[in-house]
């Protein structure tokens, strides 16, 4: 097993389109880390680096204290797999599993353990003489496991190897993958654009975003506690939501509550600050005095089994946030999401009284996009810990 | 007044199902945009074609069949039944079965030259040589333009006497590797084995396609696993690619049996027939006009041959499909 250290690594396609930028990372041994960005983010293109299927533009690497840029691929000690498997489709599945080791040289005798203790560790014994045309999807997904198992690597690269997976079968394996990590301790970098497999599967995770690093943290941490504006609109299904905040001297104030904060707040056009709370955070009731009073009408509401999502035109000053930049303030009431638990398809239409912990609130600021710390939140109770969930319904709609 | 998040995952459950509708309202208002051709239809559109078939297939080819039972001249008047008295003959002439062993070689001398040379300049030229286009110019061209220029020019260059490659040889000294090399009848031989192989332009035309599409996962998982670039090759993208293989023998089998031009405007199948095809072997007997049915069976014994190739290669491609 293995640690790595990324420092500055860039990458630079035809001296111009900066895919990858400056990134600098410490992957501790044994480590599930994952990166998670949307598309063209350049977190496969980093994990490309990582395997030496990219030549690195700038920057060092090192795998268990070497320094491993100029090294070919298959000396790094790193197995890989990929997002179609790329198993090779002339092989039965135990001439793939043993084919790394065969370029190894290893013994014959000892090749063939090798790869029936993987298939028994995988669950593929059965499988080892079909071709992988003729395997499932979850098979497939096996054996291109097995395959970078069977070579006792010191780190596993994973490039999105549960996309082309049904949901079902994704679940399975997203448990099946974090249990043999576990197991095995094989220090792995993950790719994924699913934040679910991120904060599902990750030891920490690092959020990504045209080439640059935006966090490096704990599942919880990047979801509670995001550090820009970006990393607070990718991480929740649904996003967070975005609305103005005007600036005093020493914070912001949300609708008659003053939420001090550290550091300096730029404007960005008209919006002075930006303040973010989850869906979850808001909830249907009349407000404490320490709670934030939002009230509106409900535009639309999206049923999902055991939550509701509800979109609340809102009386609030909404902030369009695009690929975490300040892009435009919405005129007339903003739109809000908020999620409650249960089937409550029975708003739809109407005027409703929202509160909201001042504690839960985030604030950002609103020209760079960065969180902005907050000194002394409002210690008042989460929603949800005594709270019925019945709306106030102030008129039908 | 109240609308639906705007999530089509969700929506579609929702709401009716938009493909029903459509179903049921098309009988009364819209018209399909495909629906079976009417005996006009069918006329208008497949009329040409079968006029165009029945001329030049199926009348040709039943008229080859009917002439290769007659004793009949180059005027085709007078022709009289002999059953399968040319068949008969025709087995039993050597020139014939050189012929067609001729037709073998060279098949397989282009085969071999396809999925090794051709293979490996396409992979070449697809792993991002400096000049590719140029060197996609010189290997597709020559397959590009008509084969009778290309052998024609071979005749010219490959002269003993004031040929440019027995020039050459004499400007630089190597008077002594100056050969006759069209009436030798072994060189001559090679020559058309050599034009065969210079042809590979389709071939990496084939590949090169194939390559363009090819998913390169399992070529870069060989790398991670420390295959070597010739282990690459040969081990992983040879047998990925073997489709293409197909696709290649096929085609060049085929064209072996039509490759008249390569022949006739180099060696004209001389010396001594020491290079005759049956293209060749059949304009011969043909243009000759003493008996056009003897010819006449011969082609069809090539027509045969090259139905069998295709189909035992059809099954083939089939079984590998089904599998």
């Amino acid at each position: 097993m293995a640690g790595l250290v990324l420092e500055g690594l860039t990458k630079i396609y035809s001296g111009r389109v900066e895919s990858v930028s400056n990134v600098t990372l410490t992957v501790a041994d044994s480590e599930f880390l994952v990166l998670l960005g949307p598309s063209g983010c350049g977190k496969s293109t980093l994990l490309r680096m990582i395997a030496g299927l990219e030549t690195i533009t700038a920057g060092s690497l090192a795998i268990g204290g070497q320094a491993v840029g100029d090294v070919h691929p298959r000396d790094r000690d790193i197995a890989m797999v990929f997002q179609n498997y790329a198993l090779y489709p002339h092989m039965t599945v135990r001439k793939n599993l043993a084919y790394p080791l065969k370029l190894q040289k290893v013994p014959k005798a000892e090749r063939r353990a090798k790869v029936e203790r993987v298939a028994a560790l995988l669950e593929i014994e059965a499988e080892l003489d079909r071709r992988p045309d003729s395997l499932s999807g979850g098979q497939r997904q096996r054996v291109a496991m097995g395959r970078a198992l069977v070579r006792e690597p010191s780190v596993f690269l994973m490039d999105e190897p549960l996309s082309n997976l049904d949901a079902r079968l994704r679940m399975q394996m997203r448990s099946d993958i974090s249990a043999l990590q576990g197991k095995l301790g094989i220090t792995t970098v993950y790719v994924t654009h699913d934040q679910v497999e991120a904060m599902t599967m990750a030891d920490r995770i690092v959020v990504m975003n045209q080439g640059r690093v935006q966090q490096v943290g704990r599942p919880t941490e990047v979801y509670e506690h995001p550090a820009n504006l970006f990393v607070a609109g990718f991480i929740g299904s649904p996003p967070m939501n975005f609305f103005a905040a005007r600036r005093t001297d020493g914070g912001v104030a949300v609708r008659g509550h003053e939420i001090p904060v550290t550091g300096a707040l730029d404007p960005c056009g008209e919006i002075d600050a930006v303040v973010g709370i989850r869906p979850e955070e808001v909830s249907f009731g009349e407000p404490d005095p320490g709670e934030l009073s939002i009230t509106g009408f409900i535009a639309a509401v999206e049923t999902l089994g055991a939550e509701t999502l509800c979109r609340v035109e809102a009386d609030l000053t909404a902030v369009v946030v695009e690929a975490g930049v300040v892009t435009a303030s919405a005129a007339g009431p903003g739109s809000f999401l908020v999620r409650t638990p249960g089937n409550r398809d029975d708003l739809a239409g109407a005027q409703v009284q929202l509160r909201a912990p001042i504690g839960a609130l985030r604030v950002f600021d609103a020209a760079s996009g960065r969180a902005v710390g907050v000194d002394a939140c409002d210690g008042s109770a989460r929603p949800g810990a005594d709270d019925t969930g019945q709306p106030t319904v102030l008129s039908a709609g | 007044m109240t609308d639906r998040l705007a999530d089509p995952a969700t929506t579609a459950d929702d709401g009716p199902d938009v493909t029903a509708v459509i179903e049921q309202q098309a009988p009364s208002r819209v018209r399909p945009l495909t629906r079976k051709p009417g005996a006009r239809g069918i006329v208008v559109f497949f009329g040409p074609l079968f006029v165009f078939y029945a001329v030049f297939y199926f009348f040709s080819v039943a008229f080859l069949a009917r002439t290769s039972f007659q004793d009949v001249s180059l005027s085709l008047r007078n022709a009289v039944s002999v059953g399968w008295d040319n068949y008969r003959l025709l087995l039993d002439d050597p020139r014939f079965i050189d012929a067609l062993r001729n037709n073998l070689v060279f098949a397989a001398a282009a085969i071999a030259a396809a999925m090794t040379i051709g293979f490996f300049i396409a992979v070449a030229l697809w792993s991002g040589v400096r000049g590719r286009a140029l060197f996609y110019a010189v290997f597709l061209l020559p397959s590009l333009m008509p084969i009778a220029l290309v052998a024609s020019v071979f005749r010219t260059m490959l002269e003993s006497r004031f040929g440019a490659v027995n020039e050459f040889l004499r400007s630089v000294g190597l008077e002594a590797l100056a050969q006759r090399w069209l009436i030798d009848p072994d060189l001559a031989y090679g020559v058309i084995v050599v034009m065969f192989v210079y042809l590979i332009g389709l071939p990496i035309l084939y590949y090169t396609s194939n390559l363009a599409v090819i998913n390169t996962s399992a070529l870069e998982s060989a790398v991670l696993d420390g295959a070597g670039p010739f282990r690459l090759m040969g081990g992983i993208l040879f047998p990925i690619m073997k489709n293409t293989h197909k696709t290649v023998t096929l085609s060049t089998v085929l064209i072996s049996f039509r490759a008249f031009d390569i022949v006739f405007f180099s060696t004209g199948g001389g010396p001594a027939g020491r290079t005759e095809i049956t293209g060749t072997y059949v304009y011969n007997f043909t243009t000759s006009g003493t008996n056009v049915g003897f010819a006449s069976a011969a082609a069809v014994i090539v027509l045969l041959i090259s139905l069998i190739v295709s189909a035992v290669q059809l099954r083939i491609y089939r079984r590998a499909g089904a599998s």
